[in-house]
C-alpha cells in the first residue's frame, strides 16, 4: 500500500530560495538548481556545511516553498498548492528524518512515532500495531513507554525514523543522518536505509559524513555548493 | 477493521489523545489553572443560584402578603391610627376586606435581639400565651411549654406561657416572630384600645389595586399606601443590589483569573512554538493544530466549569450557601434556617458557560494561530 | 507483541466529560427533586404569611429600620435599590420605581 498512485519521481526546475527577501539580511541559499531523482533509489545530497542541501530537503519535500522555480512530483507541480494538499501530500509521500531528530518530550517513544498518523483518521489499533512493529524492527520493542528526553542518540534516531515509517511514505528525507552517531551507530542506521531502499522506497539524505559514501548504499551523489549543484 | 470506522471520528479521537498527553504533560501548571478555574465558577455560580433562588423564594412566599398597607404619617413620621381609618375604607367600592393590624418590635437587651411582635386577625393566641418563631427559641433557649419573661413600655415584668414554636418550614419569615393576643399586645406596649398600627386590605380585583389605592388616598389624606407590587420590588432590588455587590466583587477575581490564564494561555514558550512547528513539518495542517488546542482548553475548561457549577450546586442547596450566609445576616442575632428550592434555567447555565469557557478557550486559541500558520521548515534547522 | 495497556486519552477525556455530564444531569433531575420536596416548606411558609399578613422576609432583624424593608418610606434612608451606591438616597444614581400614586 505504498503511496496511493506516487512513484516518486522528483523534478526541480530552475529552484531558487532566498530568505529575508527585500531585507538588509537577503540571503539566497539555493541559486536556480535543477536536477531530477529517480524513484526506488538512494540519493545523497553532498557539500560543505552552509551549502544549502537542509534548505534543498526542505524544498524537496515541500516543507519549503520556494522563492522561484518548480518542485514536482511524478509530474505534478507541488509548489503552488494550497497549504491542505501540500500537507496532505507530504503527510502520504514524504517521511522526514530531522538533524536534530525533533521528538517531543513528554510524549512517549510510541507516542511520538504515531504523532504523524494522527490526522490521516486511519484506525488507532491499526496505527498502534504498525508503529510497535516498527519499533520492534528497529530494536526498540522494549522502549515504546519511556519517555522521548530518556533516549540516547542512537535510539532517539531510530525512533525518529520509524515516525517517518509510519504513514508508509514512498520517500524517505533524513537530513546528515549519521551526524551525532558513532561509527558502530552510523552503520546500524545506514542498514536501516539499505532495508527501505530494499523494500522499494527513495531515500533522499544529506550529508558530508565520508562514512556515508563509503558504505555503499548511495547510489547518486549531488554535489552542491554555495547554493548551486555542481555535479 | 471495523465496518463503523470512519475517518473524521477517528482523526478528532487522534486529537483529543494528543490534547490530553499535553495537559498531562505541564501535569502541575494545569491542575493549578484547573482549580483557579473551578473555584471561580464555583464562586459564579453560587452567587448566580442562590441570588435567583431567594428572589424566587421571596417572590413566592409573599405572593399572598395583604393587597395593600394603610399607614398613617404624623409629621412626616409613621404613626399609629384610630379606628375610624378602618370604618372610612371598609365602605369603599373594590376593597373586599379591611382589617386593623397591630405589629411593633421589641428589643431584648439581654440577647440583643429585636422580634417582632403581632397579633394575628386569625386564630390569635389566649390571652397570656404566645406563639414564637423557631430562631427566636433557638437564641433564647426556649421551648413550648417554657416561660417567656419581658419588660412592657413601663418597665413592668411580663410573662407570658410559650404555647407554641412555629413549624421549621416558614422560618424565612417567621424566624423572629411572637404571635401574642390584642389584649397582651395593648397592655405590653401601651396602646389605647381603638388605634391600630396600620391597615391591611384585600381587593376584589386585583386589576383595581390603584385605583382603589387612589380612593383611599382620597378619603384618608394623611395616610401613606403600600401596594404589594411595591413590596415585591423592594426584594427584588434587596437581592439584585445584594448580588450586584456580590458579583462586582467576583468581577475583580475574574479579572485576576483572566489576567493569569491568558499569561498561562498565551504566552508560547519557545518550547510549545518548536512543538507545533514539529507537528507542522509531520503533517499536521493549521487546521489540525489548532483543533487539538481547541480541544485541550475545552477539555480543560469544561471540566473545571461542571466542577465548579456541581460544587456551587451543593454548597448553595445542600450546605445552605455558608459563604453567603455571612453576607445577608449582618448583625442579626435571630436569623432564619432555610432552604432553597432551584429554579433551573438553561440560559442561566448558558450565559456562565459562555461567560468562563469561551475566554479561555480563545485565549488558548489565539496565540497559536500565528505559530500555526508559520512555514514548518524552521525545524529542519534547530 | 508487548502487552502494553491500550489506554488512550480520548478514552479518559470521554470518562471525565461523561461523569461530569452525569453530574450535571444529576443536577437537574435533582432540581426537580428539590422543587417537589420543596413545595410543602413553601405552603407552609405561605400559609404563615397569609394567616399573619405578613409583608417581609425575617432576613435583616438586626434593626427595626431593617426589618419590613417593604414598609419603610421610599424617601427614608436604607433603602436598597440596584442603583444605590450606598444606604442613603443621596447615594442612589436613579430614584426606585415605585407605583406613582397623586
Ligand atoms: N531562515 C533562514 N534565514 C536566513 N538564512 C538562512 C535561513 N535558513 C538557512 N539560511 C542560510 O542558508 C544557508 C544554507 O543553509 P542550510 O541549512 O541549507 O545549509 P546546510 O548545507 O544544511 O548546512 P549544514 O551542513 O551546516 O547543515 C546558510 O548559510 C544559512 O545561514
Ligand atoms: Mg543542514
Amino acid at each position: 500500500m505504498v503511496g496511493r498512485g506516487v512513484f516518486g519521481m522528483i523534478e526541480l526546475v530552475q529552484v531558487s530560495k532566498t530568505f529575508n527577501a527585500g531585507q538588509p539580511n537577503e540571503y539566497t541559499a539555493v541559486r536556480e538548481v535543477s536536477f531530477s531523482i529517480e524513484p526506488g533509489r538512494v540519493t545523497a545530497l553532498r557539500g560543505p556545511s552552509g551549502s544549502g542541501k537542509t534548505t534543498l530537503l526542505g524544498l524537496i519535500g515541500g516543507l519549503t516553498r520556494p522563492s522561484s522555480g518548480r518542485v514536482r512530483l511524478d509530474g505534478r507541480d507541488i509548489s503552488a498548492l494550497p497549504e491542505r494538499f501540500l500537507t496532505e501530500l507530504r503527510r502520504a509521500t514524504f517521511g522526514f528524518v530531522f538533524q536534530q531528530f525533533q521528538l517531543i518530550r513528554g510524549l512517549s517513544v510510541l507516542e511520538n512515532v504515531m504523532l504523524p498518523a494522527t490526522p490521516t483518521g486511519r484506525p488507532y489499533t491499526e496505527v498502534r500495531a504498525r508503529a510497535l512493529q516498527l519499533l520492534a524492527d528497529f530494536d526498540l520493542a522494549g522502549r515504546a513507554e519511556a519517555k522521548a528526553q530518556w533516549l540516547s542518540g542512537g535510539e532517539a534516531q531510530r525512533v525518529a525514523i520509524a515516525r517517518a515509517l509510519i504513514n508508509d511514505p514512498k520517500v524517505i528525507l533524513a537530513d546528515e543522518p549519521t551526524a551525532h552517531l558513532d561509527s558502530v551507530l552510523s552503520r546500524q542506521i545506514l542498514a536501516i536505509f539499505a532495508d527501505l531502499r530494499a523494500q522499494g522506497r527513495s531515500v533522499i539524505l544529506s550529508s558530508h559524513d565520508p562514512l556515508v559514501f563509503e558504505f555503499g548504499l548511495v547510489e547518486r551523489v549531488v554535489e552542491i555548493r554555495d547554493g548551486q549543484v555542481t555535479a | 477493521m471495523s465496518f463503523l470506522h470512519n475517518a473524521w471520528l477517528e482523526r478528532q479521537r487522534g486529537l483529543i489523545d494528543f490534547s490530553v498527553a499535553n495537559l498531562g504533560r505541564r501535569r502541575g501548571r494545569n491542575f493549578g489553572l484547573f482549580l483557579a478555574y473551578s473555584l471561580l465558577v464555583f464562586l459564579l455560580a453560587s452567587v448566580v443560584l442562590y441570588g435567583d433562588a431567594l428572589r424566587r423564594e421571596a417572590r413566592l412566599l409573599l405572593a399572598d402578603a395583604p393587597e395593600l398597607v394603610v399607614q398613617r404619617l404624623t409629621a412626616g413620621r409613621h404613626d399609629l391610627l384610630p379606628a375610624e381609618w378602618l370604618d372610612k375604607v371598609t365602605g369603599l367600592r373594590g376593597v373586599r376586606a379591611a382589617e386593623g393590624r397591630l405589629w411593633g418590635y421589641h428589643y431584648d437587651p439581654a440577647a440583643q435581639a429585636n422580634s417582632t411582635l403581632l397579633v394575628p386577625n386569625d386564630a390569635p393566641p389566649a390571652p397570656g400565651q404566645v406563639e414564637i418563631g423557631a430562631a427566636l427559641a433557638r437564641a433564647s433557649g426556649l421551648a413550648a411549654g417554657d416561660v417567656l419573661s419581658l419588660r412592657s413600655f413601663d418597665g413592668k415584668p411580663f410573662a407570658f406561657n410559650i404555647s407554641r414554636v412555629f413549624e421549621a418550614e416558614s422560618e424565612l419569615v417567621s424566624a423572629d416572630l411572637m404571635r401574642v393576643s390584642a389584649t397582651d399586645f395593648r397592655a405590653f406596649f401601651g396602646i389605647e384600645p381603638g388605634r391600630y398600627t396600620d391597615l391591611a386590605l384585600s381587593v376584589s380585583n386585583p386589576r383595581e389595586v390603584r385605583k382603589v389605592a387612589e380612593k383611599v388616598l382620597d378619603r384618608l389624606p394623611g395616610a401613606r399606601v403600600v401596594a404589594r407590587e411595591e413590596m415585591r420590588r423592594t426584594y427584588e432590588a434587596a437581592f439584585n443590589w445584594r448580588q450586584g455587590v456580590l458579583l462586582t466583587f467576583l468581577s475583580t477575581i475574574l479579572l485576576a483569573f483572566a489576567l493569569l490564564a491568558w499569561d498561562k494561555a498565551s504566552g508560547l514558550s519557545a518550547e510549545e512554538r518548536r512543538e507545533i512547528g514539529i507537528l507542522k513539518a509531520v503533517g499536521w495542517d493549521t487546521g489540525d493544530v489548532l483543533r487539538m488546542k481547541l480541544w485541550e482548553g475545552a477539555l480543560l475548561s469544561v471540566a473545571a466549569f461542571l466542577t465548579g457549577y456541581v460544587l456551587a450546586w451543593l454548597h448553595v442547596f445542600y450546605a445552605d450557601a455558608p459563604l453567603f450566609t455571612a453576607v445577608l445576616k449582618g448583625w442579626s442575632v435571630l436569623y432564619p434556617h432555610f432552604s432553597l428550592s432551584p429554579q433551573i434555567d438553561v440560559a442561566q447555565i448558558a450565559t456562565l458557560f459562555f461567560l468562563t469557557v469561551l475566554p479561555y478557550v480563545a485565549a488558548t486559541i489565539a496565540p497559536v494561530w500565528h505559530a500555526a500558520t508559520l512555514d514548518p521548515d524552521a525545524v529542519m534547522r534547530e | 507483541m508487548t502487552s502494553q495497556r491500550n489506554r488512550r486519552g480520548s478514552t479518559l477525556a470521554g470518562w471525565v466529560l461523561g461523569m461530569g455530564a452525569l453530574a450535571l444531569l444529576l443536577v437537574l433531575l435533582d432540581s426537580g427533586r428539590l422543587a417537589a420536596s420543596h413545595a410543602e416548606t413553601l405552603r407552609q411558609g405561605q400559609a404563615r404569611v397569609m394567616s399573619d399578613q405578613l409583608t417581609d422576609p425575617a432576613l435583616f432583624t438586626e434593626a427595626r429600620y431593617a426589618r419590613h424593608a417593604s414598609q419603610a418610606d421610599q424617601h427614608a434612608a436604607f433603602q436598597d435599590h440596584p442603583m444605590a451606591l450606598e444606604h442613603f438616597p443621596a447615594g442612589a444614581m436613579t430614584p426606585p420605581t415605585v407605583m406613582p400614586l397623586p
